[in-house]
Order: structure tokens, then sequence, then C-alpha cells
């Protein structure tokens, strides 16, 4: 059972998505940059959450320890957007936005269909 | 708020009616009116259906008089309730107690006896006031839905929208907004790998979203022309205002079609107006950018086939009115100007003022004309006297009143125990009539006798005052009232009679009293009686 993640562990989680596998405590904090003003001490207390909450697992390489995502990108963005994904088409009932096309989804052989019908118009 | 429930349910009904009647017509003749004044028109029923009062016009064609419809089990209460000896032990207690003069402390003692009518009138009261909560509970639970599901969204949008930095897509868009002369409008571009199509969200701080797809610059300009179309028309406050209809109006479905129907008719005339921008040659490369903002669904899933249909019609029906945007436009606007602008008003008209004939004859009248009505309606005759604080020496806890002046008339207002309201009426008979605030009558005793009075209350003070003398009392008059003397404690073989109800207080630390009650056809004293205190009436 993936969790929603804190904003703070959300953006150290992003940090480490985006980069090469194993990635080392210094690097992290290096891509942080100065975006934060973060003690390195915060850091790896979010790191070990990370790991408790089964985001991450890390070994150690010399005198470095190293970072792995267990769980990727799309993986979370699916469960933090669950019904969202499907349901945000902007035609969601109501919803406060204005989409650009607000019915609901089609097939491939739907789509092809109807771009078929829309050449024969031209 | 049972009153502004009502008229609200009024309001909701008269708009469906309207609401199916403009479907109808959209059904019947679809290419009659452009997409613009079905969107304006949806517009102002919208505001119909959130605006739930209407200018008064008159009486109104159809009296709806709904709240006494929902009230009627508690209607009756026998007029006179207060004066038997046995029917008033409530307050008057003295009777009982061998001082046997329940009479006209009246309105006092009548108040508990009218008390089965009240309490059944109250529980009407309660089922309208019921409904009531529950309405307003659903209605604040849907709009707080809403508002979580956008805020929610927009969550979604700040942790994983990454803004768009690509140079040239930055260019159109300032070119774009140029050309809508809205150019140092701020307009944040992000990509959002979570949403199909691309949108504009954000009252006051508008961005544009786009999805994860790879759109080439003439399908940008598109895309933009279209959100800031939406975007300068004000669409989102008026999406903000279908979420208020929708909530408010949860338990209409006519709403619900209305919506759909709306934003359809929204995208449509949006599509004009970019095809105006755009020009005329490009609209089936703007069709086909449409197109692509179609999500993809696996071919798997096999449920509500017929709404897949329904959505592929809705589009297809979307890309013929866009190809089939005539050149001409301006020659067609002409025509149809004349034609367009009198729906409007029509509409404006059926949505404002046909809802005062229809609904508002029950709004308008002022609570205190509907329930002049009803007492009217009660005793026979007109109750176009009103109750002074004064006449009514109430003096019960049970009751607060105050009197406030409508229609330039008094109008004694009770505040019952339970919070609800009463008023009090005096018709030209001077039967004092006390009305829930619901229309129901929570009772009613005559002030006068019918056939009116051969003594005056003058001559009555005089021959109280002659007895007094006689009796060698020196007592200042405190009160005078008619009453009706049924069922008073007496040994006459008539069954009523009216009488003066005389009290007099004599001025010293006896704080004895003396009652007079004196016939008002005849001047007899018909009976006398010397009280001190304690007084069993407050």
């Amino acid at each position: 059972m993936i969790k929603r993640l804190p904003d703070a562990e959300f953006e150290l989680m992003k940090i480490i998505w985006r980069s090469e596998p194993r990635i080392t405590t210094s690097k992290i904090i290096d891509s942080l940059g100065d975006a934060s003003n973060w003690k390195p001490q915060t850091i790896l207390t979010m790191l070990t959450r990370l790991i408790e909450k089964g985001f991450l697992t890390s070994e150690r390489i010399g005198r470095q320890r190293n970072y792995t995502a267990i769980v990727n990108e799309a993986e979370y963005m699916s469960v933090e957007t669950d019904g969202f994904m499907s349901r945000y088409r902007g035609n969601s009932l109501g919803s406060l936005v204005k989409a650009m096309y607000d019915g609901k989804d089609m097939t491939e052989e739907e789509i092809n269909e109807l771009r078929q019908w829309l050449k024969e118009k031209e | 708020m049972s009153q502004f429930f009502l008229s609200f349910l009024a309001t909701s009904l008269f708009m469906t009616i309207i609401i199916a009647a403009v479907l109808i017509i959209r059904a019947l003749l679809p290419n009659v009116f452009s997409p613009k004044i079905r969107y304006v028109v949806w517009i102002i029923i919208l505001l119909g259906l959130i605006i739930p009062v209407r200018p008064f016009l008159g009486d109104g064609l159809v009296d709806f008089q709904l709240p006494f419809a929902v009230s009627t089990e508690g209607q009756t209460v026998p007029i006179l309730s207060g004066t038997g000896s046995t029917g008033n032990s409530g307050i008057t207690g003295s009777a009982a107690a061998g001082q046997n003069l329940p009479v006209q402390e009246p309105l006092v003692a009548a108040i508990p006896d009218g008390g089965i009518g009240m309490v059944s009138s109250l529980r009407a009261l309660s089922v309208i006031e019921m409904l009531a909560i529950a309405w307003m509970v659903v209605a604040l639970a849907v709009l707080a839905y809403h508002v979580w599901k956008h805020a929610r969204f927009l969550g979604l949008v700040r942790r994983w929208g990454s803004p768009v930095d690509d140079k040239e897509a930055l260019t159109i868009l300032q070119g774009v907004l140029t050309e809508k002369g809205i150019a140092a409008k701020k307009i944040a571009l992000k990509r959002c790998e979570f949403v199909s199509t691309s949108m504009i969200v954000g009252f006051f701080r508008p961005m544009i979203l786009l999805p994860d797809n790879n759109f080439d610059a003439d399908e940008l300009e598109m895309i933009f022309h279209h959100e800031l179309i939406h975007w300068r028309r004000g669409d989102l406050f008026v999406k903000l205002l279908s979420v208020i209809a929708l909530s408010l109006n949860w338990f209409n479905p006519a709403v619900y079609i209305m919506n759909s129907v709306m934003q359809a008719d929204c995208e449509a005339s949006c599509d004009q107006l970019v095809i105006a921008s755009v020009g005329n040659e490009n609209k089936h490369f703007y069709a086909e950018t449409i197109m692509e903002m179609i999500g993809y669904r696996s071919a798997n899933v096999t449920a509500l086939s017929t709404c897949f249909y329904g959505s592929r019609r809705g589009i297809k029906t979307r890309m013929e009115a866009i190809i089939s945007t005539a050149d001409n436009s301006k020659k067609v606007a002409i025509v149809t100007l004349a034609t367009s602008l009198s729906t409007l008003v029509l509409v404006m008209g059926l949505v404002v003022f046909a809802g005062s004939v229809f609904i508002f004859s029950e709004q308008g009248q002022s609570d205190l004309e509907r329930m002049t009505d009803v007492a009217a309606v009660d005793d026979g005759y007109d109750n176009d006297v009103y109750a002074d604080v004064d006449d009514l020496n109430f003096d019960s806890p049970a009751f607060s009143f105050e009197q406030i002046e409508e229609d330039d008339k008094i109008n004694v207002v009770f505040q019952l125990e339970d919070g609800t309201t009463a008023r009090a009426f005096v018709n030209e008979l001077g039967t004092i009539s006390v009305l829930c605030d619901d229309g129901t009558i929570s009772w009613a005793t005559p002030r006068y006798p019918p056939g009116g009075t051969n003594i005056s209350s003058e001559e009555a003070v005089e021959i109280a005052r002659e007895d007094l003398i006689d009796r060698n009392v020196t007592a200042a008059l405190g009160g005078l009232d008619y009453g009706w003397g049924e069922g008073i404690d007496i040994s006459w073989e008539f069954e009523e009679v009216w009488v003066w109800v005389l009290l007099f207080y004599v001025q010293d630390e006896s704080e004895l009293r003396f009652r007079y009650l004196i016939c008002t056809q005849t001047g007899d004293i018909i009976d006398y009686i010397q009280e001190s205190p304690p007084f069993d009436i407050g």
C-alpha cells in the first residue's frame, strides 16, 4: 500500500526519480541546491523515512550511502492521482476548469473512425 | 428558513419548466439560434436558478399558498378557548381556588389551551424545517465536494505539472495574448501528464495546462486561442455559477441535464470565436487539434457503451458545427440579430417576471397579508384590524412579544418558547386570532360581542364606580376588557352573556382588587369579586 507523500519527501523523490539509480546522499543535497534550506540531517531523516515507507532502498558502497527508488514515478503518480487520471477530463460535473475537449475517452478504433469521418468532410 | 426553502423549491420547479421548454426548442430548431445565444440563454436560466427572489408584480395569477398546504393537519383550534373555568386551569388557577372568575386575564389563560392546535401546527412546521435543513446540508456537502475536488486537482497540478520553458511555445502564447488585446496578462503554462486535454484553470491567476503530447506550433496556436477565449469571456466564472446552481439544485435532474447541454453550447460558441480568430481556412485543422485531446480508452472496457456512443455523437456534432461554419457569417448574423435579441428578452422575461406571476403571489405577499387572509378564512371576517400590544396583556413567560409596524399597521409578533413566531390579529368583530408563522391558527378568541354593545365601556366603568362607592371602596381603574361569559361558574340560566370585565385596584398596602363583570347589553353587574394577594396570575 503506497501512501501519499508529504511535499518535502515528494521533492526528494522527484530528484531521485530524475537521476541515475544509486544516487548518493551528497548528490541529492547538491541537486536540491539552494532551493531548499534543509539541513543535511533533515534530509537524512527524510531519506530514512522514505526507506521505511518502502519508496527507497539504500546500500553502502564504500563510504557513501546510495539510494535507489523502488516505486517509480509513473507508479506513484497513478496512485496519487488514482481516479483523477481517468476522471480529470474536464467532463467531471461542475469542475472548475474549461477543457478543450470535455467528452469521454474513446478507443483507438473509435478515434480512427472519427478521423476518417473528418477527412471525408474536407 | 422554511419560507426561503419553499420559495426556492417553487423557483426550482418553475425554472425546470423553462429548462424543458428551452431544451425542446433547441432540439426542434437546432440551427435557428447561434451557440452564443443559446449559451447566454443558459446563463440567464442559471442566474434564475441561483437567485430565488423575483420582483413582486401585482397579486400573481396563480396562488401557490404552499406553506398552508403542508400544514393543514394542525389547522383548527376552537374559538375562545380561554374562558371556561374547567378549561383554563393553566394559568388562571384562581377559578379552581374558589375565586370563580377566570374570565379575561383571558389571553394569558387562553394560550395553554390553544396548545393542542399549536403543538400540531408546530409539528407540521418542523417537517418543512427538517426538509429545509436536509436540503441545506446536502447542498453544502455537494458544494464542499466540488471545492475539495478542485483543491485536490490544483494540488496535483502543483506537484506534477512542470512549467513549460520552451521558448517557442511561450512566444506563441504571447502572440495570441497580444492578438486578444490582453498582452499584459500573465498566463502560466504548464504541462501535466495526468490530463488528456488542454484546459484553463484559475479564476484570477489563470494557468493553461497542456497534456503530455508533442504539439507543434500551429496546434499550440489553436489551443491558446481556444483557452484564452474561455478566459476572456469569463467562462470559468460561469462554471462557478454552474457549480453553485448544481449544489443548490442537487435534487433536480433538469439542472444536471441543463449543465451538460450548456457546456456543449459554451464550447460550440467558443469554437466559433476561435474560427473567427484563426480564419475560416483553418477550421479543419482546428477540428483535428481538438481530436488530439480525446483521451485513449482501452478497448476492453465495455461498460456503459451507450455513453460512449453518446459522447461520440457529441463530438461529431461539434465537429460538424466547426467545419460547417459559414464564411459569410455576417449576413446570417444580421438576419438572426432581431430573433436573437427578442429570444433573450423573452427568456429573461420568463425567468424574471413569469416567475413572479406564478410563484411569488405567495412570496411577494407580506407575511402579514398572508396571515390576515388565513385569519379571514378561519373566522369569515376581514381581519383588517391588528392587535395592539396593549390589547393583549400578555405576561406569560411562554411568550415574548414585540410590536412591529408593517404596512402602516401594528402587528404583534410573539416569540414562542420553541423559537417559532406567531402573530396576533383582530378582526372587525374584535376576535383576536393568533397565528403561527406557517399560517395555522394557534388560537382565537372573540373580543367584542357580535351584536355590538348597548352599554359603552365608559358607562360600564361608571356603573362599577357607583357600586364601589356603595361599598365604600376607593379604587383606581386598572383594566378594562371584553369578555364572554360562557362557562363562568355563576348561577344563571343562560349559557352565555357578554360582559365588560373591569379590574380595579385599591392603591394601598392591602393590594385588593375588585373585578366587575357588567353585561354589555343590560348594564347589570353580573358578578363582583374581591380578590386579595397573592394572585395566581402574574
